[in-house]
């Protein structure tokens, strides 16, 4: 049996003190992929980091080839934060605010967030020196890459996707309830592509397997997200042969979002508290099914709302746009026009 | 059966577009108590609010004497706002800070605060101006009062009371969880200067009420919902507005007093506390494992174990803000940060 090893990655930033990013390095003694999988980039992601945790000890058991290199906590100085990003602060989560002079709009930085950095850069910011730091001693080595990020609790965990067919081919091994696929394809041109760019598209557009997936919810730890997370990373290590056996959970609800999917937003037509019905995101509705009610505060009447259509819940409860960085934008006091479900139309029930 | 009536009661505060707080009013046409049911004074504490409309159709159908005046909604503006007071900010989520120049500290303005506010002032601030109208058309004439808040997951459904036999008894009638006595009986009748709550005021006042807190905020979960309807027609029963007995009065409640022995078991060290699947109020004996705490320096498990048995009074990594910042939300502990409250029980009742 393979042995995780313990070991630590110094990493100096500018203005901080000296820290260790510490991983588990486990080597089959085989020639094989190195898969490299990491979590919380983000700090407040951090299903990921617990999936890891467990899944260590059964790779230790069933690795049969090649390298696993497993980094829990990505980004320590977020972790410590405990929000998306290393300067993100109460009143400017998101980071910082820029004047974007070609949009004449105002914008968030995306130097702020880890995953727009890659491959890093030793003379940038906070986040620019950690990814180079990562890219160097880790990130170039690794064939493989199974990169896990969590949204907000109200969309379905996914795999990102894109047309690919070995990018798509590993998403549908991870076994996740939906995949969600970019149009296109990003080219494998070998060179490292513009900010910004994130970990994922790093290895793609270098030609290798790069796969991102969100968990639902963020700040939290779910039981059923977890075990979910370690099925899809022993399914991914036997996609690559690097463990026996065939992937698990094939036959589950796979929900694929690509262009061409029907994505029906149903829309609170007054305002009101929204009550959710006891459903979850990923299940199956049929028209008229009762998805919640409204009960209006300023005339107390209740509007129940139905499904206008048969087909999955792909975003369920009331939420805004900033929900990952302020919990008044998790309240379910919903205006009129807001988004309280997306139903992916299907018209018959999978598996 | 006597019938819900919709009624409006009219706002004008001073800056804001006047606004009307609805609120049910049923009338058994018979003499008995006045119940004042209110709920989401703080605008992020919704759970109350589905309570309400979820108990309406039942007291309509079960009222046998007295009124019932339910308020779902007792603070629009804060309910607009969706956080906990008129005024709240992201970056000010408890509202303004202010110099206490007795105790040379910073501290939160306690008249941002609605529920400290009682009875109001019409000159006051937005929140002092909407319990003074509360306070002339609905309290006043209300003899009990039944006060819906909501604090954060991590602690248990509570009722909260003074040690005043007469409202523990009331109380205990709405077979909460936990009963949480967090002050003492007022020792001169009248209205007590600010800070003031609304259960301060009635108590002060020789009227019965209390306040109790739903395990949650900014959500509605279906489990407390179901647990503060059975609330409201328990306590009902207990004053004779609706016949028989309460329900429930045998499941456990933690008793919270200054005799009651608890421990809060905290980070040995820094991680990621991964909770083991128990709920507050869960019963837990000495050894039990609560979670985990998973190292981000060196990788390593630290088991957490509870330290003595006893009933689970909170449970969950979270920091002092947690109902206003999502950060203070997160599991990740610091070293000494605490992750369970155990209230001391040698046996499962």
């Amino acid at each position: 049996m393979a042995k995780a090893k313990t070991k630590y990655l110094p990493v100096k930033i500018k203005g901080r003190p000296e820290f260790k990013i510490a991983y588990w390095e486990i080597d089959s003694g085989k020639e094989g992929p190195i898969l490299l999988i990491t979590a919380a980039l983000h700090g407040n992601e951090v299903h990921g980091s617990e999936v890891i945790r467990r899944f260590c000890p059964i790779a230790e058991k069933n690795i049969v080839k090649g390298r696993m290199i497993m980094i829990p906590f990505a980004n320590p100085l977020a972790l410590w934060n405990r929000r998306p990003h290393i300067v993100s602060t109460l009143a400017h989560p998101k980071g910082r605010e820029i004047w974007d002079a070609e949009k004449k709009i105002l914008r968030f930085d995306l130097h702020d967030n880890i995953n727009c950095t890659w491959p890093g850069d030793p003379d940038g910011n906070e986040p620019s020196q950690v990814t180079h730091v990562l890219y160097n001693k880790i990130v170039k080595q690794a064939t493989h890459l199974i990169d896990m990020h969590c949204w907000s609790r109200f969309t379905v965990t996914a795999a990102l996707s894109d047309e690919r067919k070995d990018i798509m081919s590993i998403s549908k091994a991870a076994a996740l309830p939906a995949i969600s696929v970019r149009p296109g394809t990003e080219t494998a041109t070998g060179k490292i592509p513009g900010f910004p760019c994130t970990l994922g598209m790093l290895f793609r557009a270098t030609g290798r397997i790069g796969l991102d997936m969100e968990f639902s919810g963020q700040y939290v730890l779910y039981e059923k997200e977890v075990v979910r997370g370690v099925r899809m990373l022993s399914n991914c290590s036997k996609h690559i042969g690097m463990f026996r056996g065939k992937p698990e959970g094939m036959e589950e609800t796979v929900m694929v979002l690509e262009s061409k999917t029907k994505q029906v937003p149903v829309k609170a037509p007054n305002e009101g508290l929204f009550a959710e019905s006891g459903l979850s995101v990923g299940d199956y509705v049929k028209k008229g099914d009762i998805l919640g009610t409204l009960f209006s505060d300023r005339t107390l009447k209740t509007k129940e709302i139905k499904a206008p259509v048969d087909g999955y819940l792909y975003v369920y409860g009331h939420h805004r746009r900033f929900c990952d960085a302020d919990l008044a934008e998790m309240h379910p006091y919903s205006d009129k026009g807001d988004t309280l479900a997306i139903i992916i139309k299907s018209q018959k029930k999978k598996s | 059966m006597p019938k819900a009536k919709t009624k409006y009661l009219p706002f004008s505060i001073k800056n804001y577009p006047k606004f009307k707080m609805a609120y049910w009013d049923i009338d058994s046409g018979k003499k008995g108590p006045v119940l004042l049911i209110t709920a989401a004074f703080h605008g992020n504490e919704v759970q109350g609010s589905e309570v309400m409309r979820r108990f309406c159709p039942i007291a309509e159908k079960k009222l046998v004497k007295g009124r019932m005046i339910l308020v779902p909604f007792a603070n629009p503006l804060a309910l607009w706002n969706r956080r906990p007071h008129i005024i709240s900010t992201l970056a000010h989520g408890k509202g303004k800070e202010i110099w206490d120049a007795e105790k040379k500290i910073m501290r939160f303005d306690l008249r941002d605060n609605i529920n400290c506010t009682w009875p109001g002032n019409p000159k006051g601030n937005e929140a002092e101006q909407i319990t003074h109208v509360l306070y002339e058309k609905l309290v006043k004439q209300a003899t009990h009062l039944i006060d819906m808040h909501c604090w954060q997951r991590f602690v248990i459904t509570a009722g909260l009371c003074s040690d005043d036999e007469k409202i523990i008894d009331f109380v205990r009638a709405a077979a909460l969880p936990a009963i949480y006595v967090s002050k003492l009986k007022p020792e001169k009748p009248g209205i007590p200067k600010p800070p003031c709550t609304i259960g301060m005021l009635f108590e002060s006042t020789g009227r019965i009420g209390f306040d109790m807190e739903f395990s949650g905020q900014y959500i509605i979960v279906e489990k407390e919902v179901e647990r503060g309807v059975r609330m409201l027609s328990n306590c009902s029963k207990y004053l004779g507005m609706f016949k028989g007995k309460p329900e429930g009065l045998e499941e456990t409640v933690i008793f919270k007093d200054k005799n009651a022995k608890e421990v809060t078991v905290t980070a040995p060290e820094n991680g990621l506390f991964v909770e083991n699947g128990l709920s507050n109020g869960d019963y837990v004996k000495k050894g039990s494992l609560l979670g985990i705490l998973f190292s981000d320096r060196t990788l390593k498990t630290v088991k957490i174990k509870a330290p003595m048995n006893g009933y689970l009074y909170a449970y969950g990594h979270n920091r002092r803000f947690c109902d206003v910042d999502l950060a203070d939300t997160h599991p990740y502990a610091d070293k000494g940060d605490t992750l369970a409250i155990i209230v001391q029980s040698s046996k499962k009742k």
